[in-house]
């Protein structure tokens, strides 16, 4: 690599981290708390951790009927209509979500937890649950909706660039010096920087399935629409141009279930899309089935039953971008592997911090020193005369030595 | 040359996505494998702090502060502040 390549190579990775550093420190200190949120809820008393039974995407003789449990969800919230139903896997209870319109935007839904082997309504419970709510929220959208959620996606597309560019600038700086090395008794700044490279280096990998598959995440409302808009709509074929089924006329729930069940055998559902919303057309329950290991979990297969006949209108296999889109989720979240694999999340979490923190040190410390020296110094390019600084840093170090 | 500077950070980029992928595909083993495979990248650090010799000696921020005269620790600086150019 020339001098002048690694000098642009340099200003890529100054200029992507600046514009990505703050958004990126917020993520990762909002992420934190959010990657032990079960264990939140649970130790602050919320009453749908403490449930227990039959999961509720199960097939059940002790279940209340999906009608019956709708009904009472809109009787509680008159004048709205049905969005989705949402079943648990690890205990029997469910979601019923209502809004004021089929295509009501996710802030004027409402939802509604029932345990549908009593019956019960389950409050909204606990301190930390409103915590890791409030947490979500600024780490999803900043609260400013869909465009908080994109601008959050392009400055984790930026914050990528940042690492693909600080791996082509680790090579010079590690020219002369071994793997690990951490000078930490010179300067400041030469500490933070090893920090800065040896953290980068190691927590590499991490970053960057966390960081893209947070992107992937913050797309979700564009990859949902490309969705309806070719497979949801080369199923509905035949529904094309029809006007959306009334309210009035949406027939059972539990019979829907019944034929989606028959379609696409031995998987259970992870949740219900009543007809007008992003997940299903303007005449169907829309059955999203899940399997049973963590991978499979997340690879939905899709049955369209006609909402008001319970007919089988088409089931196939979500396509390969919404796979990835639904395996971003564990991949992000990093709660699929035990309480020990989320340990490890929040410490490379950390580390992130620390890679950020020591950046934006070292960017501090190198203007503010550039200053303090003479004015030619001024023009120089930080990783070049870092660089120099470093490997004669490290000569002398090794020379010393022997 | 690039080889050797990139060789151990490249073992431990494969180690952390085998354990990432391998946790994805079901539970029990392959989640203890993908503990022991991403703890290789946080181990890394603290073997490098404890080999420097330096983890005890550079950590005490009013030490460093002092000598660098730079005027602030890592630890204490205000992250929402950005400089005035």
């Amino acid at each position: 690599m020339t001098a002048g390549t690694v000098r642009v190579w340099g200003l890529i990775h100054k200029w992507t981290s600046l514009v990505c550093t703050l958004f990126l420190l917020m993520l990762c200190v909002t992420g934190l708390p959010l990657i032990f949120h079960e264990e939140i809820d649970s130790l602050s008393g919320s009453p749908a951790s403490q449930a227990s039974g039959i999961a509720a995407s199960r097939e059940s003789p002790a279940f209340q009927s999906l009608d019956s449990t709708l009904k009472r969800a809109l009787a509680q919230r008159p004048g709205e209509v049905p969005l989705y139903m949402a079943f648990y896997d690890d205990r029997p209870l469910m979601t019923v979500t209502t809004g004021a319109r089929p295509d009501v935007p996710v802030d004027g839904m409402k939802i509604q937890t029932f345990n549908r082997m009593t019956g019960a309504v389950i409050p909204e419970g606990g301190g930390g649950h409103a915590i890791t709510e409030f947490l979500l929220q600024l780490h999803i959208d900043m609260f400013l909706g869909l465009k908080g959620e994109l601008f959050l996606g392009v400055m984790g597309l930026v914050f990528i660039a940042a690492i693909v560019s600080g791996v082509v600038v680790y090579a010079p700086f590690m020219r002369k010096l071994d793997f690990g090395t951490l000078r930490t008794t010179r300067s400041n700044r030469l500490k933070w920087l090893d920090y800065h490279n040896l953290v980068g280096i190691v927590a590499l990998a991490w970053m960057v399935v966390v960081g893209l598959t947070g992107v992937i995440n913050a797309f979700v409302t564009p990859i949902t629409a490309i969705w309806q808009a070719n497979e949801l709509s080369a199923m509905t074929r035949d529904y094309a141009g029809r006007p959306p089924l009334p309210v009035s006329r949406y027939g059972s729930v539990d019979r829907a279930m019944a034929t989606a069940r028959r379609a696409i055998p031995g998987m259970d559902p992870q949740f219900i899309a009543f007809p007008g919303g992003s997940y299903s057309s303007g005449h169907h329950y829309a059955v999203f089935f899940q399997g049973s290991t963590p991978l499979t979990k997340n690879l939905l297969t899709t049955a369209l039953v006609d909402a008001e006949t319970g007919q089988l209108t088409d089931a196939r296999p979500m396509p390969w971008y919404f796979k990835a889109l639904s395996l971003s989720r564990p991949l992000h979240f990093g709660d699929y592997g035990g309480l020990p694999l989320k340990l490890l999340w929040a410490a490379l979490d950390l580390f992130t911090i620390v890679v950020l923190g020591s950046g934006l040190y070292l960017w501090i410390a190198k203007s503010r020193g550039l200053r303090d020296r003479e004015p030619a110094a001024r023009g120089a390019y930080p990783t070049v005369a870092g660089a120099a600084i470093s490997t004669a840093q490290s000569t002398v170090s090794k020379g010393n030595a022997r | 040359m690039m080889r050797s500077t990139f060789a151990v950070p490249t073992l431990i980029a494969l180690a952390t996505v085998f354990g990432l992928v391998l946790a994805l595909t079901g539970g029990g083993w392959r989640d203890a494998a993908a503990w022991i495979t991403l703890a290789i990248p946080v181990a890394t650090v603290g073997w490098a702090m404890a080999t420097s010799g330096g983890s005890s000696r550079g950590a005490r921020p009013a030490r460093s502060v002092a000598r660098a005269g730079v005027g602030m620790a890592f630890s204490a600086m205000p992250l929402t502040q950005v400089p005035a150019e």
